[in-house]
């Protein structure tokens, strides 16, 4: 059996030459992935993010997901100020053999994380509580490109990441955490997907 | 073949020493190289001299004749508009192989755009285009109150490449971590070969890492060479302070100068800060340093001139563990972590003054590691492998371009199963056969 390998993907190199209205990039979704929150019952707060270093959503079995170029900058907005003192960042897929993730928070030291292999979620405690409308996260890694295995996509690809959680304590993230899974099993029983 | 070489060619400029390795090497191996010198032609420049190349040389900016029987055009690009302005500009009338310096090119964008004309991008349009409305939201809050902080940090982030790079047949980069940042955002042939590179002077005696240790930093020293994270380093640590004196060598911003010359006569220590300097000047900074110190934060660059020239040096060096300096093997040079420069610093230093031999010897290491690994011939090689690439890749590109073309009178942009049919059919009429 062979496969035809080419030196770059053809649908991107369309997607990043066509003439894209400014209407319509305006109208693209601003965020790939979700970021949930767990601060607290009430808070009432829409929290939103700012991505760079993404590439496009992509759907696995209903479940959204974006892969980093490597260089992921998450930043959630919060319609108020909220406190929080963790991050969860769930991993949907790495390289087939893992990848260390290294994370910064608000432009502070790098975190040197474990290394991850597959669908993981890693949890940072910040270390105190932080008062904000918006917490910046720099996802760091090792990158990979599964042409390199002989398969068609020739992106050069960092970790996948599913989710954001945010919370004033690891109870409020599991909380979240477990009511987001629990909303996602519902959609998908109900045939509307993700 | 006949190769049109678009570069800067002045002395000073190390993308210019660079492409006289390249071109030399090439020459060599039987192609026929012309240079076309790719800078704004300024009577500085002129001034400056020329690196000597094997061909004719002569400016794009008087329409690049000995560049016209070419076979293939080259273009160098960097974060430099007047270095680099005929390519900027050349590439979308010739378009041919990209060597990328940079990974950040807003300074070239920014005196692109300043620059006018009926051709020149706007600044926001662009930095919207390719990095969201969270990239340009960040530019209009630092633009004005804390300029430094967008162009010499906050741009590594959002990093501009496509307006320059999207008429690219095929893109060579120096380093994985350059690689890393175009492959997502540029979709063309791509490859990375480590930079050819030489010293002013190969071969000097050994350092002597005796008290006073001279610490060296070399280049155009900007904010982000963390020149004031050394001194701080110095400042604070007695030992170090009695034992070291430093010194700055290479262009540098008045502001940046003035910063470290305040802070280290505050601090009694010994910092020169000589300004830019000639090759046989530089060659004498490397012979009487005993440490050479490559630090970066962000990274910006594809690939470091000045590293390689300390590693060939047979100094010790100590390089940011980030960008393409993580690249280079640690057991050849000391890394110290960004956000931690000023404590990794002083341990990196403390263990040269507490094992010179070790030291020395990681630097006579680290020189051979630099010659085999930044080899012009080598690097000539790779380079014509690549320009088979990128000949065997014209028609699907050609392919692809007319495709683009016709979606983009329908109006249609392929996106999921419609993205995944292209690539399919493209895959298998293009495809390189290789077994599963």
């Amino acid at each position: 059996m062979t496969t035809g390998v080419l030196p770059f993907r053809p649908s991107e190199r369309i997607r990043m030459l066509l003439p894209v209205p400014p209407s319509a990039r305006a109208a693209e979704p601003a965020i790939p992935i979700t970021c949930v929150q767990g601060l607290g019952r009430g808070a009432g707060v829409a929290v939103e993010g700012d991505f760079a270093g993404f590439h496009p959503l992509e759907l696995d079995g209903g479940v959204p997901f974006a892969w980093t170029d490597g260089h992921g900058t998450v930043v959630c907005r919060a319609a108020r100020t909220v406190t929080l003192r963790h991050v969860w960042i769930v991993v949907h897929a790495t390289a087939p053999h893992g990848a260390s993730v290294e994370v910064k928070v608000d432009g502070g030291p790098p975190r040197h994380l474990a290394r991850v292999r597959g669908r993981r979620t890693v949890r940072i405690n910040l270390g105190q509580r932080v008062r904000s409308t918006e917490i910046r996260l720099e996802l760091t890694s090792p990158t990979f490109v599964p042409a390199d295995a002989g398969l068609t996509d020739s992106r050069c690809l960092g970790v996948a990441i599913e989710r954001i959680i945010l919370g004033r304590s690891v109870a409020a993230c599991a909380a979240a955490a477990w009511a987001d899974a629990l909303r996602r099993f519902d959609r998908s029983r109900s045939g509307r997907g993700a | 073949m006949k190769l049109a070489w678009y570069t800067p060619y002045a002395l000073p400029s190390a993308v210019g020493r660079y492409s006289a390795l390249v071109v030399a090497e090439l020459a060599r191996q039987g192609i026929d190289v012309v240079v076309v010198r790719s800078e704004v032609p300024t009577a500085d420049l002129l001034r400056a001299g020329a690196h000597p190349a094997p061909g004719p040389v002569c400016w794009a900016a008087d329409g690049g004749a000995c560049a016209e029987a070419a076979d293939l055009v080259v273009h160098n690009i960097g974060d430099h508009h007047g270095n680099h302005f005929h390519s900027f500009d050349g590439l979308r009338r010739r378009p041919g192989i990209v060597v990328l310096h940079d990974v950040s090119l807003h300074g070239a964008l920014l005196g692109l755009a300043s620059a006018g004309g009926a051709a020149a991008p706007d600044y926001e349009t662009v930095l919207r285009a390719e990095c969201g409305d969270g990239a340009l939201r960040r530019y209009r809050a630092l633009r004005e109150a804390l300029p430094r902080a967008w162009w010499y940090d906050a741009v590594a982030d959002h990093p501009v490449l496509r307006f320059a790079l999207r008429d690219a047949l095929g893109i060579v980069t120096h380093s994985r971590y350059a690689a890393g940042i175009v492959a997502p955002r540029v979709a063309a042939p791509l490859t990375t070969i480590p930079l050819a590179y030489d010293g002013p002077q190969l071969t000097l005696p050994p350092p002597r890492l005796a008290t006073p240790l001279r610490l060296l930093t070399v280049g155009n020293v900007n904010p982000n060479k963390r020149v004031g994270d050394v001194v701080a380093a110095l400042a604070g640590d007695a030992v170090l302070a009695a034992r070291c004196d430093y010194r700055v060598v290479g262009a540098i911003e008045d502001a940046v100068r003035a910063e470290i010359v305040a802070h280290s006569a505050a601090a009694g220590l010994v910092v020169t800060v000589t300004g830019p300097v000639d090759a046989a000047a530089l060659a004498a900074e490397l012979a009487a340093a005993d440490v050479v110190i490559c630090l970066r934060r962000p990274s910006l660059e594809g690939a470091s001139a000045s590293v390689i020239e300390g590693m060939l040096s047979g100094r010790p060096v100590i390089v940011s563990d980030t960008g393409c300096f993580a690249e280079i093997p640690g057991a050849l040079v000391a890394k110290v972590a960004p956000g931690r420069e000023v404590t990794d610093l002083r341990r990196a230093l403390h263990a040269i003054l507490a094992a010179p031999d070790g030291a020395r010897a990681r630097g006579a290491a680290a020189r051979a590691w630099a010659l085999e690994h930044h080899a012009p011939a080598a690097y000539a090689r790779r380079f014509l492998d690549f320009c088979t690439t990128v000949r065997d890749a014209a028609g699907l590109l050609h392919t692809v371009d007319r495709i683009t073309e016709r979606l983009a009178g329908w109006g249609v942009a392929p996106d999921g199963a419609f993205a995944e049919r292209i690539d399919s059919v493209l895959a298998g009429l293009f495809g390189a056969r290789r077994a599963a």
